[in-house]
């Protein structure tokens, strides 16, 4: 767990039952009482690196835009993409994470007006009376790894449970899914796990096993699993390391049941690119040769990085999947 | 005039007076500058401020560009009593600002990388309790220079390593620092000169820059060149591990002779080699150039100049031709309509490579 070293709580919430709960679990700490968060939050670069030592935790209340339309080829092709932002930043550390050049600051902010939230989502898809529309959590943090301090969980299920054409994504990398199992699953909420194979790229991050037995406890209580396969990374014995992880997908989960899978080959807006190389100048995730093209993403050619997706859409196929349920993250 | 390899700053007299005595310092007498000299360091007091610190640190690390590493110590308020200690040495992990009433985005890390504490550097002297506790919003501990070092030794690449004791917490509403500095400023600076004398090593922060261009002698590298050819050289090492094998694999490239014999500038020519260290890293990008070489070949027979998205990204090709007559045209038609887009979009999905 990371360590926290500072909480700011803001003044509108001091009596927040919500923002208490989660005060409870640092008993060591006072909550400083602050105007607003992002007074403080943003306002200076903090080395994302120091989140290694600890960071501060911000309590606020998200202002402005809570939920946004998601970029083209963001999920399944076709349907309406946005996303909600519930939270800035992540516990764990990945080396490729975009975060690292997103805020500035590795400290963490949970915004707890989950009810501004799910009125803003109605509006959206109010606007959209017609379309199957996605709604994603953990655009900017992981979707469960807090819940067991946040416990917002139960407010969303409500919400999606009683509005079926809509859909919600919980992405992860989390094993913390206790918050979850207390739950009964609901069809249209899907937790999504992001999977590339060993590579010593995620550190603090649940390993690749405990990823998988997550899967396998939720998928036997009912819940709908999605799979994230991002990043691809190549690596000369491509083919077989990823033959590897599908096969120990297919155990934790029949790859026939799984709702859909993402395929993405690392990626990185220029200056996250940059950022990642100051912090990480030895990663393996330099070994490739990248380019930049021209909405200034970093990538594998596109010569490399199809046949690499290729290959694992052919794998998966092998599992007798639908190829409807296979779409390619940002291509 | 060559000297030291180390810089140690100090904003007051005081503060160093432990270490002007006990290291028998002498005045650097041609520099227009507090600067003092010791076999193992030059000292610098540097005056209050951060635009002091500033500029007087820029001006010795222009002029004395062999100093590895530059240090500053001396005595910070603390803003945060749960995590501090009165009389204390704390080493400062990141520095950030306040210039006027404005806190400063930019920050700098020092080489402590793994402290826990920050300092910010405030402009304004004199903190009120209320300035005080928004100050501690951003740091723990507050000073007058650290940011400005901190930014000059960031200009010129030099490790910096900051030390601050703190000497009061001002949200008390206790004695100005410089009061406190006059009354109390022997003890601090021997505190300040015991804990130098034991923490004065450091394992060096600098990360080794090594330059392979070295084994391409036949060839001319700029600065910048140099930078790009030892960035692929680097990743082709990680990926083989034997720097004699690396070297030999350029040289035995089919491709590696053919630049060295063919007429060109230096500069030319040694961009051509720094692309040939692209290719060997990624052999795929390869076959695509030869594929998309062989597709065009027809329409570069016509004269027209040819070529592709440099990013390989979108599927489209750009065609630079002059037609003189009927005949040009003619040629230049039927090779354009033997050209196909299927065969391209194929090539750019990296299918049928081999
Ligand atoms: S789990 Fe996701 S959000 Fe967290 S550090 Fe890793 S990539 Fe970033």
């Amino acid at each position: 767990m990371i360590n926290i070293d500072k909480i700011f709580l803001e003044r509108d919430l001091k009596d927040s039952p919500r923002a208490n709960s989660i005060i409870s679990h640092f008993s060591h700490l006072t909550p400083k009482i602050i105007d607003r968060y992002d007074e403080i939050f943003g306002k200076v670069k903090k080395p994302y690196l120091q989140k290694r030592q600890s960071v501060s935790l911000f309590i606020a209340n998200k202002k402005g835009n809570l939920v946004k339309e998601a970029p083209e080829a963001y999920g399944t092709v076709g349907e309406k993409h946005f996303y909600f932002i519930h939270a800035f930043n992540c516990i764990y550390e990945c080396e490729y994470c975009y975060l690292q050049g997103y805020f500035h600051s590795p400290d963490l902010v949970l915004f707890i007006n989950h009810e501004d939230i799910i009125k803003e989502i109605k509006d959206v898809a109010s606007q959209h009376p017609n379309d199957r529309i996605w709604f994603h959590a953990g655009e900017f943090s992981d979707s469960l790894a807090l819940t067991h301090l946040t416990g917002e969980l139960q407010v969303y299920f409500d919400f999606f449970r009683d509005n079926s054409n809509l859909i919600m994504e919980l992405r992860t990398k989390s094993d913390n899914i206790d918050s979850l199992l207390s739950l009964s699953p609901v069809s249209n909420i899907i937790t999504s796990y992001s999977l590339a194979p060993k590579k010593n790229l995620d550190y603090k991050a649940p390993t690749i096993d405990e990823r998988l037995q997550a899967i396998s406890r939720l998928h036997r209580a009912g819940f709908p699993i999605g799979i994230h396969l991002d990043p691809i990374i190549p690596s000369k014995n491509f083919n077989e390391v990823y033959s590897d992880l599908l096969y120990h997908l297919n155990e934790a989960i029949p790859l026939k049941e799984v709702q859909y899978f993402s395929l993405g080959v690392t990626r990185f807006p220029e200056n996250i690119y940059h950022q990642v190389k100051k912090n990480y100048p030895q990663s393996i995730l330099f070994n490739e040769h990248m380019l930049k093209d021209k909405n200034g993403i970093v990538r594998s050619p596109r010569p490399i990085r199809f046949p690499l997706m290729e290959n694992i859409k052919q794998q998966i196929f092998d599992y007798d999947v639908e190829k409807s349920k296979i779409y390619l993250c940002m291509e | 005039m060559q000297g030291p390899d180390k810089l140690l700053v100090f904003a007051h007299r005081p503060e160093a007076q432990s270490f002007l005595k006990n290291d028998k310092l002498t005045m650097v007498t041609d520099e227009k500058l507090n600067l003092y000299q010791h076999e193992d360091y030059f000292l610098l007091i540097s005056g209050e401020g951060i635009l002091n610190s500033l500029q007087l640190v820029s001006t010795i690390l222009a002029k004395f560009p062999h100093i590895k590493e530059v240090w500053n110590l001396g005595i910070a308020g603390g803003l945060d009593q749960a995590s501090l200690k009165l009389d204390h040495i704390y080493k400062i992990r990141t520095c950030y600002a306040e210039l006027g009433e404005e806190i400063q985005f930019k920050s700098y890390t020092s080489a402590f990388k793994k402290s826990l504490f920050d300092c910010l550097s405030s402009t304004s002297r004199i903190l009120d309790e209320k300035k005080a506790d928004q100050l501690s919003n951003f740091a723990p501990i507050v000073d007058r220079e650290c940011w400005g070092i901190a930014r000059a030794c960031q200009e010129f690449k030099v490790p910096f390593y900051p030390v601050k004791l703190i000497s009061d917490f001002p949200i008390e509403g206790n004695k100005e620092i410089c009061s406190i500095v006059k009354e109390k400023a022997e003890i601090y600076s021997d505190q300040l000169y015991r804990w130098w004398s034991v923490n004065q090593t450091q394992p060096s922060s600098k990360e080794e820059q090594i330059n392979y261009s070295h084994f391409f002698n036949d060839f001319y590298f700029t600065v910048s060149m140099e930078r790009n050819f030892n960035k692929y050289f680097q990743t082709l090492l990680k990926n083989k591990n034997d720097c004699d094998f690396v070297v030999n694999e350029i040289k035995n490239h089919p491709e590696y002779l053919e630049i060295l014999d063919k007429k060109q500038t230096r500069k030319q020519q040694t961009l051509e080699l720094i692309d040939l260290l692209r290719k060997v890293i990624t052999p795929e990008l390869l076959s695509v150039e030869s594929h998309l070489q062989l597709m065009t070949r027809e329409l570069k027979r016509t004269g027209a100049k040819v070529s592709f998205d440099p990013t390989l990204e979108e599927s489209f090709i750009h065609l630079n031709m002059k037609l003189s007559n009927d005949r040009d045209k003619d040629n230049f038609i039927n090779a354009l309509k033997r050209f196909s887009f299927e065969k391209l979009n194929q090539v750019l999905e990296g299918k049928d490579l081999d």
